[in-house]
Parts: C-alpha cells; sequence; structure tokens
C-alpha cells in the first residue's frame, strides 16, 4: 500500500431525500493515511453521505468510487449509529460469527481485540448484559479485526468513555500511519496526532472539499 | 462463508427457544382443535384432514416469518452483514434455510403424528411429507421477500400477509390435493412435480428479490 494511493474517489455526488437535496456537486478524494473529518449541522447529509458511501443508500447523482486491490473490491467498515451486536450471542460469538470486511477471523485475534478493549472478562458474557458503552466497545473490536483500507466512523464516541476515546483516537492515528483511510463524523472535539482535513457539507447548493 | 453464516442464525435462534416453539405449538394446537370442534367421526376427518394440516402449516410458517429479518434490521446487524459478509445473497440465503431448518422442518417432522390423529391412510401420511418437504421450503422462501419489503415498516404484519398469502396458495393447492389423491390411492406424482418446480424457480428467483427488497428497506 504506497502512501499517496487513493482509495474512495467521489465526484459530483448529490444525495436527494424525496424532494430536497441534502448536497449536491460534492467532490473529494480520499487517500491511504488521511484522516477526512465531514463536518455540518444536524441534518445536513453526513450520516446519508456514509451511507451512501458504503452502499447502503442510493445517490441521486454523481459516481462513488473504491479503488480496488487486486481485482478485489476494498470493503470500508462501517461503524454506525446502531451497535449490530445481538444480544442473546456472547461478545464472542458476535465477532466470530459476523464477516467482516469479507471473511471471519480466528479465534486467537478476536480473543486479542476484545482483550484490546478492555472487555477481556466479558468474553462469555451474553451481550445484553452489557452497558451501552460497553457494547460499543464490541463495535470498536471490529475495526481492531478488520482487514480493511478505509474506516468509516459515524459518531464512534458516542457513549464512550474518556478513557475510550483516547484509546480510539490513538488507534485512528495508528490506522492512518499504517496507511489506512479514515472518514469520521463526530459533534465531538478530537484530538487526534493527524490532523484531520475537513470536508464541510453546506446547505444548500455546492460544497467543496 | 454460507456455513459460518448459518451457525449464527442457528446458534440465535437456540438462545431464543420461545420464538422456535412457537409456531410448532401453533400448528399442533389448529390441528388438534379441529377434530373437538368439527367432529371425531373418522371418515369425515380423513377427508378434511390434509387441507388443515395444510392450512396450518401454512399459518405457522407465515407466523414465524417475523423473526427472520426484524431484529437484525433493528439493531443494524442487517445493514453491517449486507456490507461486510462481500455477498449479499449468501445473507439472504443463509437466513432462509435457517428459517426452514427451524420452523419448516420441525413441522414436516411432526405432521405424520397429526396425520394419524386425523386419521389420514398411510398412503395419505407418506404423500404428506414428501408434499411438506417440498412445499415449506417454497414457503419460507416467498416469505423471505414478503419480510424484506416489510421489514422497515412499523406496522407491516397485515400488510406481509397481503402481499404473501396469494403467492402460497398455488402450494396449498397442490400439496393438500396430492395428499387427497394419495389417501383415494391415486398417482399424485403430477402435484410433486408442479410442487418442484416451484421450488427450483423461487430458490433461483428469491435470493435476487429478497436483496432487492432488504436494500429497499434499509435506506
Amino acid at each position: 500500500m504506497s502512501s499517496d494511493s487513493t482509495v474512495l474517489t467521489v465526484n459530483n455526488l448529490g444525495i436527494r431525500r424525496s424532494e430536497r437535496w441534502l448536497f449536491r456537486q460534492l467532490e473529494f478524494r480520499l487517500r491511504a493515511g488521511e484522516v477526512v473529518q465531514v463536518v455540518g449541522q444536524n441534518g445536513a447529509g453526513k450520516t446519508s453521505l456514509m451511507r451512501s458511501l458504503c452502499g447502503l443508500l442510493p445517490h441521486a447523482e454523481g459516481d462513488i468510487h473504491w479503488t480496488e486491490h487486486n481485482d478485489e473490491p476494498c470493503l470500508p467498515i462501517f461503524l454506525g449509529h446502531l451497535p449490530a451486536v445481538k444480544p442473546e450471542l456472547t461478545v464472542f460469538e458476535n465477532l466470530h460469527y459476523h464477516p467482516l470486511a469479507g471473511k471471519f477471523y480466528d479465534d486467537q485475534s478476536i480473543e486479542e481485540a476484545i482483550e484490546q478493549v478492555r472487555l477481556g472478562n466479558y468474553l462469555d458474557t451474553p451481550a445484553r448484559h452489557l452497558s451501552a458503552g460497553q457494547t460499543r466497545r464490541v463495535g470498536l473490536a471490529r475495526l481492531l479485526l478488520a482487514d480493511t483500507d478505509c474506516w468509516v466512523l459515524d459518531e464512534p464516541f458516542t457513549s464512550l468513555d474518556v478513557e475510550g476515546c483516547a484509546w480510539l483516537e490513538g488507534h485512528i492515528c495508528d490506522f492512518a500511519r499504517r496507511g489506512g483511510a479514515v472518514l469520521i463524523t463526530s459533534h465531538q472535539p478530537m484530538n487526534l496526532a493527524i490532523e484531520p482535513r475537513l470536508l464541510q457539507l453546506n446547505q444548500p447548493g455546492v460544497s467543496q472539499c | 462463508m454460507l456455513i459460518k453464516l448459518l451457525q449464527r442464525e442457528l446458534l440465535r435462534h437456540w438462545r431464543c427457544r420461545q420464538d422456535l416453539i412457537n409456531p410448532l405449538i401453533f400448528f399442533i394446537l389448529t390441528v388438534s382443535l379441529f377434530p373437538l370442534a368439527v367432529t371425531p367421526d373418522g371418515q369425515l376427518l380423513g377427508q378434511i384432514g390434509s387441507g388443515i394440516i395444510w392450512v396450518a402449516a401454512l399459518l405457522a410458517a407465515m407466523l414465524s416469518l417475523e423473526s427472520m429479518y426484524r431484529d437484525d434490521y433493528h439493531d443494524g446487524t442487517l445493514e453491517l452483514l449486507l456490507l461486510q459478509s462481500g455477498s449479499s445473497y449468501t445473507v439472504v440465503m443463509a437466513k432462509i434455510i435457517s428459517h426452514w431448518l427451524t420452523t419448516g422442518l420441525p413441522l414436516v417432522i411432526i405432521s405424520p403424528l397429526l396425520a394419524v390423529m386425523m386419521q389420514i391412510s398411510s398412503e395419505g401420511i407418506t404423500a404428506l411429507m414428501l408434499t411438506l418437504l417440498i412445499g415449506t421450503p417454497v414457503l419460507s422462501l416467498i416469505g423471505s421477500v414478503g419480510m424484506g419489503l416489510t421489514v422497515g415498516l412499523r406496522q407491516g404484519g397485515v400488510l406481509l400477509s397481503l402481499l404473501v398469502l396469494p403467492l402460497y396458495i398455488p402450494i396449498l393447492i397442490f400439496g393438500a390435493s396430492a395428499v387427497s389423491a394419495a389417501a383415494m390411492g391415486m398417482d399424485y406424482s403430477g402435484q410433486l412435480a408442479f410442487m418442484g418446480a416451484f421450488l427450483l424457480g423461487s430458490i433461483s428467483l428469491v435470493p435476487l428479490a429478497s436483496v432487492a427488497a432488504i436494500r429497499v428497506s434499509i435506506r
């Protein structure tokens, strides 16, 4: 992975919610080793943009291109508002039986990831006994596991404690230094060692980066 | 990939056994109430029994469709699965297979017992098991499309039945008529062939339709 390679190219993107355009003519590139923070007011379309980039939401105009690696499409890992943790499965099973970036991971790497997000004592606890912050940490363990070039994080600091936030900030920088690309939204102030590039979503009309 | 996803689904069902037993209890209760309500007369029961068992099986399968995507939709697992698995069709197929294993298969296994209770002849029982074995997967397959479309709605229950029931009717007609034919000692391979055609047709088309339906729901 060379450090200047483009992970994602977005051309002339526009997203419409029924009759209202959230934004139009959005152009930007996401390069490996870079952190891009999407900023905008509530309702400016930050979440819609992220879901659309991941292919969960159809876009009205323009195109989104993920750079392919060895003919394999890049599968970004998306961490959204919903935890995507099954309450009836244990923490371990939640990671063990969930594909990430197109594959499953072995027991040892899962245990290490759980240890790292400080849920080691909860390995075999059903996820319904976890608190909101702990459930969030299960989602963060997915980031550590996933073998992907890009993280798409939508408000990842929600319900995390101060220590957890600092931990996540550290890992975002580590990941970027290793050549990963991060697209993030957050309303909380972040202390990233790598200065994030801002992508302003303005409403209405033209958005530029 | 399919096997791992299937294991996940089955493990989840095993952890919520209540949902697992529900359709089966419904099936047994409905069928066993008929002799009490209508008449315990063997000849009449033998005539209407196959229809009753088939209707009860169909309703039981429909009752359990909710559990297919609803929970996964609400906690965001469904979108993450579609996104991260690399193949949405595998996810949908795993869901359908696990739905059949947890609701369709138990119905097939328990059906001979109910058939004896309804005084269906032994030829009829073989035919009943065969038609249910071919028919219940079709119910799960078609149901997954309906469920995919209605999963995003707050009260999709009624809409789901309206969408799915017309598509279930051919299966019901062929299934019940095969059992009646068998009970009268006639050849029922024609009906079975039709049901087999439904099964193959829906296996090849349903994954496409289900994925498209879910994509509409999660946007």
